[in-house]
Parts: structure tokens; C-alpha cells; sequence
């Protein structure tokens, strides 16, 4: 029997510049293919090309046959596969919230995709709707499908993704990094529903990822994209065991591990100069306009020459701390309080404007998106040279360079404007921005989050580096526990808005003392195929 | 969108150099060759009076005139008024006036509106609700009959006070300009309060930068394209508003050539045995093809201010 999907040679182009370059593959019935690679390297052109969702006519299919369950779609006219939309093959998107319509209750947007395919009575197709809730494990179905999109959390939206995915009876699913948006929990909970619906619907999955946790964790055979071309294919053990590739062997030797040895002999150096508090928070609550606080009562000490790390899933309060602890947002109870050499502790929003410009100055940020935290009318120079200019200091351009050799800039990219630069270079030219002015303490707000593993590496070595050239100290809000192994002292986790635990790093990552650590520990996926799978297993319990 | 551009240009250029183009005296009265329909028989004519300009560079500009084309001027190949007067050398003179009003009023309305959206942006809170409110409260009478009413009084007191310098033009110029001004500010308004909470304007503030240099460096630069987006919107409002009043006898008057004035007095010589076509369609499409090629060179030039847009 021929396998539902098989591409043969195809090569996409935009215009004259040839985009993916004679890309072949094949997914059989109740299997899972993963297409890995960094931004750019095409995996998610390649994919919308199966059902001829692409941008047509800006990009083409130049060459080569897609062939779905025996019609050749490549062949056809983008009207043609329409019929196979929904009915052969279905597609689920990264972002849910944008996946389904806002002012259609879920169910009833299941059931019009189920009337469509099925040609069914509205009553048999709300029945149905029903059913593939059911199916994809949404609890208390019937009261789900009268409820909004916005009324849903993340996960909840993306099962209900799945499902209308999945309402024309459809044999092939396209998942495009369907679990990027989603907490670690919830991500583990939504990989093990899709392994089971391969399991016993029979489907075949194409799974879109440039995380190799996610791809231990579902995926049966690998194939690695690189720059619009297929480098490596293989059984998912094969390749993540032992890559042939060189591309393959730098993406698996740049995946942060937190079974990774930590950096011993450093933190030894750096622990005798932990001290002084530098900045302290007491009772520290946040609330916007009235609504339920964010943050509820948090009491920290950041200690110089530390690296606190704050994990915690999304909407859990870390970004607001970070932006209280600067006296960006104002407390609604509590007070933060910022250490300034001789004249002992001070809260920030008693200080004269003056006072309070001099002292955020001795603070370091960077932000998670890096074009934003950028004026795009300005080149980076000038935006990186404003906190000298901002505290009348001279601008001293050869020192601004040697800066951006330090962060491994080349200054040239200093003339450039912020959209000219891929995203890790922008983020060097924010850490060097942040470090321009020499301060003691560096504050990253998911700073690696938008970056490819590899530059997520380089990054991170950097900041390494950085901290023990400067003695820097560091707070640095993530979701990813690996990274938070890779650089912490100090592990803060936040659940809802509190602080749930502070332990030392060695002593969270050998066994967190609270529950919610300890379930945020077990869902994270390791790029290991047997373990990955085992905290799948767990999860669907 | 350069075609477009180049035909805007030269419609402003025309207007801005009618004194030295060897066109008819608008104002000439002929009543011997009245109501001539277009042709293209005799395309210059010679011995004719030239125009008279006032002015300070009315002097240099008649002696160049002179010196270039000598006592030549264009026939009336778009056809002659009711008076005799050359419609081809009315509608270029009616573009001066016409597009002086659009140009100066919408300006006007721009610095006003970007002034005040800027401010109520920036104060929030209670200052940008009084602000705003008050801009509702001007945005919710209804504005043409407003200017109407204005107009007429200002009129009347002309006729009490007739030693008085008030000119009409300058009237409809000034009213027009403040009864515009209140989408600019809203839109200014918006985009300064998205400004306010974007990332990079929280990095200058941790950066140690004052107020002020945020507001010059960071807010003003990237409010310019909604400003210019704004004025562009403005442009054709102001363009029609002005015709619109010419039309009904409320804006420029009789010695003083505009479109809308002329359509005003193509509509009064249009009879049932005598209909002189050529008097409304030529001004009117004159008027309709700057109105076209401003709300699309506008609409152009705002993508290309956007950073990152089809630059």
C-alpha cells in the first residue's frame, strides 16, 4: 500500500528566489513525521504546500508531485485541493486564539465543519461536534461547546482546533508547532492526546517543530530542514541518538539539557561575593485598574553577584515582577526597595525624578521581543548609545564598538535599523544597549524565548561569559526549565501571581519541595525519545 | 504611483507659475465672443490685454512673461464663460486660490489637531478626557452649517463695516482650518497613547531619558506618519469643503476665480435652449482628478512612511 502522503522533488520559489529546494518525503497511515529546523529553513512552507495553502501566487510550486491519499496536488489547481481540505488532510496552527473564530461558540463551529464535510442534519451534526470534543478530551462537552473561544484556556483552544481539524473524517493531520504557545503542562497533555489519536483512529501525523523535546515525544521518524532542503531522515531514536549530519549534530549539541552538568566552579567563585542586597521587594502586590492582582504579596532579595532565575507558566506574574522591581509599575501594596551605596535602602517611588533617572541607570534590561524593545525609526546606534546620552555621559564610539565586540556584534550592524537584523543579533545589540552604562545588575525577560535553539545557545554562553567577566548579577524570567538549569543560582517559581518556592538551584533541580515544581519538572520533555515519551505517558494519567 | 505622483506635481507647479505661463486674463470680459464652445482652431492669440498681477514679484513676473512669449496667450480652447471670459485660463487661476486654501487650512488644521491629540495622549487620565470630550463636543455640531452661519455673519458685518479689510478668502481659510482639525487629533491621539506603553519607550525610561527626550526623540518621529496620513485625509475635505461653500455663494466671490465658483456660475448659464456643457465639465474635472490623485498619492505615501512598510 502506498503512504497517504509522499512528496516527491518539490521545490517552492517566491518569484525568482527558490525558497525550498527539492524536498521529498512520506507519511504512512498511523505514523508521525516531525519536520525540524530553525525559522527560515522552510518547514512550514513546505507543510501549507500540501493542501496548496501557500501564498499563491507570490510563492509557487516550481517542481515536483504531492501526493495525497493518490491525487497529485502539486498537478492540480489551488481550487482543486480544496476539496481535500478538511476531508483528507486537516491542519492545526500555533496560535488558537487566532485559529478560531471569536463570536462562534466552539461547538457550533465544529458542527458547521462537520455539516460541510458530512452533509448531515444540524442535529446529527451538533451530535457529532459533541463527540469529537469528547474525543479530543475536553471535559463536560456540552456545557465547552456553548462557551466562546475567549472563555477557553490555551490548551482547551487548541483541542478545539484538533477537533475541528479532525471533523471531516480527515486521515492525514498537519500540526504546524502546535504546542509553542502552551504552557510545559499543558503541552505534555496535548502531545499525548495526539499520540493517541494515532493510535486509534489510524492517523498520520506531520508534525511541524524546532523543539526536539516535542519531537522525542511524538514523533516516530525525523526529518531535519535546513535552508529549504532535507539534510537528515530517520527513525526518531536513530537521529536523535546518533545525527550523521554535521546541521543535525550542532542543533542536538546546542538543546539546553537540564541533565546537564551545572557550571561548578564558577558559582563557587561567585558565591563569596554574594552579600549585599541589591534590590528587595516586602508584601510586594501589582494589580491593573482594579482587577485581581497579578501579583500578591512577594517578598525576594537579589543578592550581587547572584543569578535569580523566575519560572513559571504564562500569565503567573514574572514579567510584572520584573517591571515592579524597576518601578516601571507602581505597587498597589508593598514597596520595592533599591540599594544605593552609602545612603543605605530606598523605595524608588519616593526618589526625585532625577534621583530615580541616575539610579535605573546602575540597571540593565532586556526585553522578550526584541524588535519592539527597539525605536524602528532609529539605527541601533543611536538607540544603543541613549542611556549614555540620557545621563550626560560623553559617547565615546570607540567604546561603544569594543562593546558590541564583546557581545559578538560586528559595530558595522550598529548602522542598521532594527528590522535589518535577524532576531539573535538584535537581542546582542539589547544586551549590549543594557550593558552600555556598566550597571551591576542585568535584568532579561525571557530574552532567549523568540530565538532558534542555536542562537538560544550562543546567547546563553554569552551571558555566561558576560557574568563572570563583569561580575554581573543576574535576574533573568524564563518558562524554559532547561534554560533556568543552564544559568541559575537561585530558582524563584511563581504560580498565579505568588512566589510557590525560592530554593538554591541544586537543591530544586535534585527535588523541588513544592507540588507545583515538581509537576512543572516532570512535564519538560527531554530530546530523548524513551523519556520524553515516559513524561507523556504520565501526563495523559 | 510615480505617473501619479508626476501629474500632482505638475498641477500644483501649474498653479504656482500661472503668472508667467502665457495664459488669458481671467477676468477679461468679451462680450462679443460669450458662450464659445472648446476648439482647437487657433491654438495662440496676439494682441490681446495681459493680465494684471499685484504683488511684490508682480513686476519681475510680467517682464518675464514678456520676455518669453512676448503678447502671445493661449486661446480659449476649453470654450468662454457667459462674460467671454477663457474657462481654460479661470480653471488654472481657480486652481490657485482653491488649492492655497486646501494647502494653508489643512496645515493649519494639522498643527492644531496634531498639538492637541499629542497633548491629550500624553496627559491621560482627566486631561485627555477634557481634551477629547471637548473635540466630541465640536465634532458632534454640524460643521457646514456652522461654516455657513459664520460666513453669513461675517457678511453681513463686512456690509455695516465696508471700510473694513476683511477678506473673504482669509475668512473661509480660517474657518475651514478650525472646524477640520478634530480627526488629526484622534488620530494623533491614538497612536501617542500606543507609543506611551511600547517596549522601547519603557527601555528609554529605564535608559535614564527625561520626558522631554522621549517625546522628541521616540514619540513625535513616529507619530509623522499618522500625522501625514491625517493631513492627507485632510487635503481632499478641505478641497471639497471650500467648493462646496464657492458653490452656494459663501466662499470666494465674484472678482476672484475658484472651482467651485465656476461651477456656480456654469450652473447659472446652463439654459433650456442653451446648455454650455463645457462651462461644469471642465473645472469639475478638474476638480475630480486632483481630488483622485491626492487621496491616492496619500494613501501611497502613508505605507511608504510606515518603517518597515513597502520601502
Amino acid at each position: 500500500m502506498s503512504p497517504l502522503l509522499e512528496m516527491n522533488g518539490l521545490c517552492l520559489a517566491s518569484g525568482a528566489l527558490p525558497l525550498v529546494h527539492g524536498v521529498s518525503l512520506s507519511v504512512a497511515q498511523g505514523e508521525c513525521l516531525a519536520l525540524v529546523g530553525e525559522s527560515g529553513s522552510g518547514k512550514s512552507l513546505t507543510a501549507l504546500s500540501i493542501l496548496r495553502l501557500l501564498p499563491e501566487p507570490e510563492v509557487r510550486i516550481t517542481a515536483g508531485t504531492i501526493h495525497l491519499a493518490g491525487v497529485d496536488v502539486a498537478a492540480g489547481t489551488a481550487d482543486a485541493a480544496c476539496n481535500l481540505r478538511g476531508r483528507v488532510a486537516g491542519m492545526v496552527f500555533q496560535d488558537p486564539q487566532s485559529a478560531l473564530h471569536p463570536c462562534v461558540p466552539v461547538g457550533q463551529a465544529v458542527a458547521a465543519i462537520v455539516r460541510h464535510h458530512l452533509q448531515c442534519s444540524n442535529a446529527a451534526a451538533r451530535q457529532r461536534a459533541l463527540e469529537l470534543l469528547k474525543e479530543v478530551s475536553i471535559d463536560d462537552p456540552a456545557r465547552r461547546a456553548q462557551q466562546w473561544p475567549h472563555q477557553l484556556s490555551g490548551g482547551l483552544r487548541q483541542r478545539v482546533a484538533l477537533a475541528m481539524a479532525l471533523a471531516g473524517n480527515s486521515q492525514l493531520l498537519i500540526a504546524d508547532e502546535p504546542t509553542t504557545a502552551l504552557d510545559v503542562t499543558v503541552q505534555a497533555q496535548l502531545l499525548g492526546l495526539i499520540a493517541h489519536l494515532q493510535r486509534e483512529r489510524g492517523l498520520a501525523v506531520l508534525l511541524i517543530s524546532h523543539d526536539f523535546g516535542v519531537v522525542a515525544a511524538a514523533a516516530d521518524r525525523v526529518a531535519v530542514m535546513q535552508a529549504g532542503r532535507i539534510v537528515e531522515t530517520g527513525s526518531v531514536a536513530t537521529v536523535l541518538a546518533a545525527p550523521q549530519h554535521v546541521y543535525t549534530q550542532t542543533l542536538l549539541a546546542a538543546v539546553p539539557r537540564l541533565d546537564a552538568a551545572p557550571r561548578s566552579t564558577e558559582r563557587a567563585q561567585l558565591a563569596s561575593a554574594r552579600s549585599t542586597v541589591l534590590v528587595r521587594t516586602e508584601n510586594l502586590s501589582v494589580a491593573f485598574n482594579g482587577a485581581a492582582p497579578v501579583l500578591q504579596g512577594v517578598d525576594l532579595e537579589i543578592r550581587t553577584g547572584e543569578a535569580l532565575l523566575i519560572v513559571g507558566e504564562s500569565g503567573s506574574g514574572k514579567s510584572t515582577l520584573l517591571r515592579a522591581l524597576l518601578a516601571l509599575e507602581r505597587p498597589a501594596t508593598g514597596r520595592v526597595l533599591w540599594q544605593r551605596g552609602e545612603a543605605g535602602t530606598q523605595d524608588p517611588w519616593a526618589l526625585p525624578p532625577a534621583a530615580l533617572r541616575r539610579e535605573r541607570a546602575q540597571m540593565g534590561m532586556v526585553f522578550q521581543d526584541s524588535l519592539a524593545a527597539f525605536d524602528p525609526r532609529l539605527p541601533l546606534r543611536a538607540s544603543v548609545e541613549l542611556p549614555l546620552r540620557a545621563s550626560g555621559q560623553v559617547v565615546d564610539r570607540a567604546r561603544v564598538d569594543a562593546l558590541a565586540r564583546e557581545v559578538g556584534l560586528e559595530p558595522a550592524l550598529l548602522e542598521r535599523f532594527p528590522r535589518q537584523l535577524s532576531g539573535g543579533q538584535r537581542q546582542r545589540v539589547a544586551i549590549a544597549r543594557a550593558l552600555i552604562t556598566e550597571p551591576s545588575l542585568l535584568l532579561l525577560d525571557e530574552a532567549v524565548a523568540a530565538l532558534d535553539v542555536s542562537l538560544r545557545a550562543q546567547v546563553l554562553t554569552l551571558l555566561l561569559e558576560l557574568r563572570a567577566r563583569r561580575s554581573l548579577t543576574l535576574v533573568f524570567v524564563t518558562h524554559d526549565l532547561a534554560v533556568a538549569r543552564m544559568l541559575a543560582d537561585r530558582i524563584l517559581v511563581m504560580q498565579r501571581g505568588r512566589v510557590v518556592e525560592a530554593a538554591p538551584a541544586d537543591v530544586f533541580f535534585s527535588g523541588p519541595q513544592q507540588p507545583y515544581s515538581a509537576e512543572l519538572l516532570r512535564a519538560v520533555l527531554p530530546p530523548d525519545p524513551v523519556r520524553a515519551r515516559a513524561v507523556i505517558a504520565a501526563a495523559a494519567l | 504611483m510615480k505617473a501619479r505622483l508626476w501629474l500632482l506635481a505638475c498641477i500644483g507647479l501649474a498653479a504656482l507659475l500661472v503668472p508667467l505661463l502665457p495664459l488669458a486674463d481671467p477676468a477679461a470680459v468679451d462680450l462679443e465672443r460669450a458662450l464659445q464652445p472648446p476648439s482647437a482652431a487657433a491654438w495662440l492669440e496676439h494682441g490681446r490685454t495681459l493680465p494684471q498681477w499685484h504683488g511684490p514679484l508682480a513686476g519681475p513676473c510680467a517682464a518675464l512673461r514678456r520676455a518669453c512669449f512676448g503678447d502671445a496667450q493661449i486661446a480659449p480652447l476649453l470654450g468662454t464663460d457667459a462674460l467671454g471670459r477663457c474657462v481654460l485660463a479661470r480653471i488654472a487661476n481657480g486652481a490657485r486660490i482653491s488649492l492655497l486654501i486646501a494647502l494653508v487650512a489643512s496645515l493649519a488644521s494639522l498643527s492644531v489637531g496634531t498639538l492637541w491629540g499629542a497633548s491629550a495622549g500624553l496627559a491621560g487620565g482627566r486631561g485627555d478626557q477634557l481634551l477629547m470630550r471637548g473635540a466630541d463636543i465640536l465634532g458632534a455640531l454640524p460643521l457646514t452649517f456652522l461654516v455657513i452661519f459664520v460666513v453669513a455673519l461675517l457678511r453681513s458685518w463686512r456690509a455695516e463695516n465696508p471700510e473694513s479689510s476683511l477678506d473673504q478668502t482669509a475668512v473661509l481659510l480660517l474657518v475651514t482650518a478650525v472646524v477640520s482639525w478634530i480627526p488629526a487629533a484622534r488620530m494623533v491621539r491614538a497612536e501617542v497613547l500606543s507609543l506611551r506603553s511600547a517596549v522601547f519607550v519603557d527601555a528609554a525610561r529605564l535608559a535614564g531619558a527625561t520626558p522631554a527626550r522621549i517625546l522628541r526623540q521616540h514619540i513625535l518621529p513616529n507619530t509623522a506618519p499618522v500625522a501625514i496620513a491625517a493631513w492627507t485625509l485632510t487635503v481632499p475635505r478641505i478641497l471639497v469643503l471650500e467648493s462646496f461653500l464657492s458653490f452656494l455663494g459663501l466662499g470666494v466671490e465674484a472678482p476672484g476665480v475658484s472651482w467651485g465658483l465656476q461651477l456656480r456660475q456654469g450652473c447659472d448659464a446652463l439654459t433650456a435652449v442653451h446648455a454650455s456643457w463645457w462651462l461644469i465639465v471642465f473645472p469639475g474635472l478638474a476638480l475630480a482628478l486632483t481630488l483622485l490623485l491626492l487621496g491616492s498619492v496619500g494613501e501611497a505615501l502613508r505605507v511608504r512612511l510606515q518603517p518597515g512598510g513597502a520601502a
